[in-house]
C-alpha cells in the first residue's frame, strides 16, 4: 500500500498561508514531474506557491522491532530560484523607504521582530508583493518565517510583518520582496535586512 | 456599522482512478477564468506520468471526473441598534 502524499504550502493575495495535500502520490516519480504537478495545480488558483514537499509515510508494522523505521521522512521539491525573464515585458522595481529593520529582545530564547507599517513599499507593477519564507540554519537550527501582509493605505503600500529570530542570530538576517510575474510584468526583487 | 460580508470559493477537483476509486482535492481561490482544457491537461499530465495512484489495487490516475467551484459567502451581522 502506498500512502505517500504531495503537500503543497501556498499563500493568498493577503499573505495567508495555505496547505492542501494530494495522497497517494508515486515515490517512483521523478522530481520535476511532481514540481510539476504541484505547480498545475497551484496554478489554478490565485495563490502563490511557495513549496512542495513529497512525504513519505511510516508504516510502523513494517518494523518487526515495532519502533520508528529510520529513513523516512520529508522530501522537499525546491521551487525554482526566478521565474524565467520574458523579453518583451515590463521590468518594474520594488522600492523600499527604509532598508533596515531593528529586533526586539522579547525573552532569552527568541528575539521579536515587529515592523508595522514602518517602511513604505512604491512598486510600479502589477503583481502581487509577498516576502520570501526564511530558514536559517547556522549552528543553532533555528527557522524563522515571517508572517506578513503588503497592505494599501490610500494608494500608499506598507508592509506589515512579524517574525522570531533566535536569540543567537546576532548578525544581519536578509529577506526578500518578491512581486509574482504577470502578462506585462516580470517579477521583481528588493530586500530589507533585520539587525 | 454595517453588516460585513466575507467570501471564500473553493475548488474541488475529483480524481477517478482506474479501479473505480475517486479522490478529492480541495483548493482555495480558484482563478476567475478557468476553463475545462486547463484542468483536463493537468489531469492528462497526472495520467500519463503517473504520479498519482491509488491506495486500494495500485490502480492509475485516469484523470479529473469533475471540477466545481463553490462560493461561500458568510454575512457577519451588525447586532447594534
Amino acid at each position: 500500500m502506498n500512502e505517500n502524499a504531495l503537500i503543497i504550502n501556498s499563500t493568498d493575495l493577503l499573505g495567508n498561508k495555505l496547505q492542501r495535500t494530494v495522497t497517494c502520490t508515486n515515490d517512483g516519480a521523478a522530481r520535476d514531474k511532481m514540481l510539476t504537478l504541484a505547480q498545475g495545480i497551484n496554478a489554478l488558483s490565485t495563490n502563490t506557491l511557495v513549496e512542495a514537499k513529497r512525504v513519505e509515510k511510516v508504516d510502523l508494522d513494517e518494523d518487526p522491532d515495532g519502533g520508528y523505521k529510520p529513513g523516512a521522512g520529508f522530501d522537499v521539491i525546491n521551487l525554482p530560484d526566478d521565474t524565467p525573464a520574458d523579453e518583451g515585458k515590463n521590468n518594474p522595481t520594488i522600492t523600499l523607504s527604509s532598508s533596515v529593520v531593528a529586533k526586539n529582545t522579547m525573552n532569552s530564547y527568541f528575539s521579536e521582530v515587529g515592523y508595522y507599517d514602518a517602511a513604505t513599499i512604491t512598486y510600479d507593477g502589477d503583481g502581487v508583493l509577498y516576502i520570501e519564507p526564511y530558514s536559517f540554519s547556522g549552528g543553532v537550527n533555528v527557522t524563522a518565517r515571517p508572517t506578513c501582509k503588503i497592505i494599501d493605505d490610500n494608494g500608499t503600500k506598507k508592509l506589515r510583518f512579524f517574525s522570531f529570530l533566535h536569540k543567537a542570530v546576532n548578525n544581519g538576517v536578509v529577506y526578500n520582496i518578491r512581486s509574482t510575474a504577470t502578462d506585462s510584468c516580470n517579477t521583481a526583487t528588493a530586500t530589507f535586512t533585520v539587525q | 456599522m454595517a453588516d460585513i460580508v466575507k467570501q471564500k470559493n473553493v475548488l474541488s477537483l475529483e480524481m477517478e482512478f482506474t479501479d473505480g476509486d475517486t479522490r478529492t482535492i480541495n483548493f482555495d481561490n480558484p482563478k476567475a477564468n478557468l476553463g475545462a482544457a486547463q484542468i483536463n491537461s493537468l489531469g492528462s499530465f497526472m495520467a500519463e506520468n503517473k504520479l498519482v495512484i491509488g491506495d486500494k489495487q495500485g490502480a492509475d490516475v485516469k484523470g479529473f471526473r469533475s471540477a466545481k467551484i463553490t462560493r461561500g459567502t458568510t454575512t457577519y451581522l451588525d447586532l447594534n441598534d
